[in-house]
């Protein structure tokens, strides 16, 4: 076990929620479940279904896909970052596998709780749903940056000698 | 000329959600209308941008650019959201958006979707969850594309539904 985190602390440090009150960043932090996992551990498995959301706490976590075989990574997350949302959000399997790069600490937020903020419209939702929103928007744009890189890197294969 | 809240709310009944008919006109009064040319950029990749589009007609092409030239994303039409990921996390477009025929948006910007908060909160919430619907929705077709571009196998249906839309080629 790691020392204990003052997850007060973690929440309020999130932009996302730095404009709540100190109550609401209490009952946040106090519906976290936080836990320790060692390097490798897998936290979400692509396609399973989804219990909740989670937030990296310390350490890094890597984000990707098994494919053939191989694991592929197309993500790496670390403090302050949350993961499993996309799977939440439309009620889908979960679209990638997430597991510990390192040893981690992660807090997580089930299902009945997320639900819960992501449909109030009072400010501590607005804020879960700002958060929640701008994670993605980071994730997509990591994403787009991956896809432009595979791109430029497929044509350079396609114009040069064939391997 | 902008929409009258009911027929808004008809075409993006996602953003309609949790609003009464007043946090729609609300909404409204905050956006502006664009009227495209074909041809003419939306948005362009690479440009700080910090406003949403709600296309009402007509059709958009996204276009990312890469060294040998682009690739499209995709042709968009009436009842799409484009540009919601510069309004939530500003900074560079993700990609060109191009009126392919004549078409008309209606734009949202950071400001507008901040002034509303206060009164009306339900509208800010009902945005931001038909923002995040379509950001999903956007990393499950992107993560599949990387790994087409990356050249590895598809994955298999893990589900009878998932088997389904591969089978009629949805989803």
């Amino acid at each position: 076990m790691s020392a204990p985190v003052d997850l007060a602390a973690v929440v309020r440090a999130l932009p996302c929620f730095c404009e709540l009150a100190p109550a609401e960043i209490d009952a946040l932090a106090a519906s976290l479940l936080v836990l320790d996992h060692e390097a490798g551990q897998v936290l979400i498995r692509e396609g399973d279904r989804a219990d909740g959301v989670y937030l990296v706490i310390l350490g890094e976590v890597s984000v990707g896909r098994q494919r053939g075989g191989t694991y592929e990574e197309i993500n790496r997350l670390t403090s302050g970052d949350l993961f499993g949302l996309v799977a939440l959000v439309d009620d889908g399997p979960r679209s990638a596998t997430c597991q510990a790069a390192t040893a981690v600490t992660v807090g997580s937020l089930p299902r009945n709780v997320f639900s819960l903020l992501f449909n109030a419209h009072a400010p501590i939702g607005l804020a879960f749903q700002r958060g929640l929103c701008a994670q993605l928007a980071r994730d997509f744009r990591h994403l787009d940056h991956q896809i432009q890189q595979a791109l430029a890197m497929a044509a350079e294969s396609d114009s040069g000698p064939p391997r | 000329m902008v929409p009258a809240s009911q027929d808004f709310a008809r075409q993006f009944p996602q953003l309609a959600g949790h609003c009464r008919d007043e946090d729609i006109a609300a909404m409204l009064s905050r956006m502006s209308l664009r009227r495209l040319q074909p041809g003419e950029h939306l948005i362009e990749e690479g440009a700080v941008s910090d406003r949403v589009y709600f296309l009402l007609d007509g059709a958009l092409d996204v276009r990312l650019h890469v060294t040998s030239g682009s690739k499209t994303a995709g042709t968009f039409g009436p009842g799409s959201v484009l540009g919601e990921v510069a309004l939530l996390d500003p900074g560079p477009a993700t990609a060109t958006v191009t009126a392919t025929v004549t078409a008309t948006v209606l734009g949202l910007g950071r400001a507008a979707l901040d002034d509303l908060r206060v009164d009306h909160p339900r509208a800010v919430s009902s945005v931001l969850h038909a923002l995040a619907a379509v950001l999903s929705e956007r990393i499950r077709r992107a993560s599949d594309w990387l790994g087409e571009v990356r050249g590895l196998p598809a994955p298999p249906p893990r589900t009878l539904l998932g088997a389904l839309r591969a089978l009629i080629g949805a989803g």
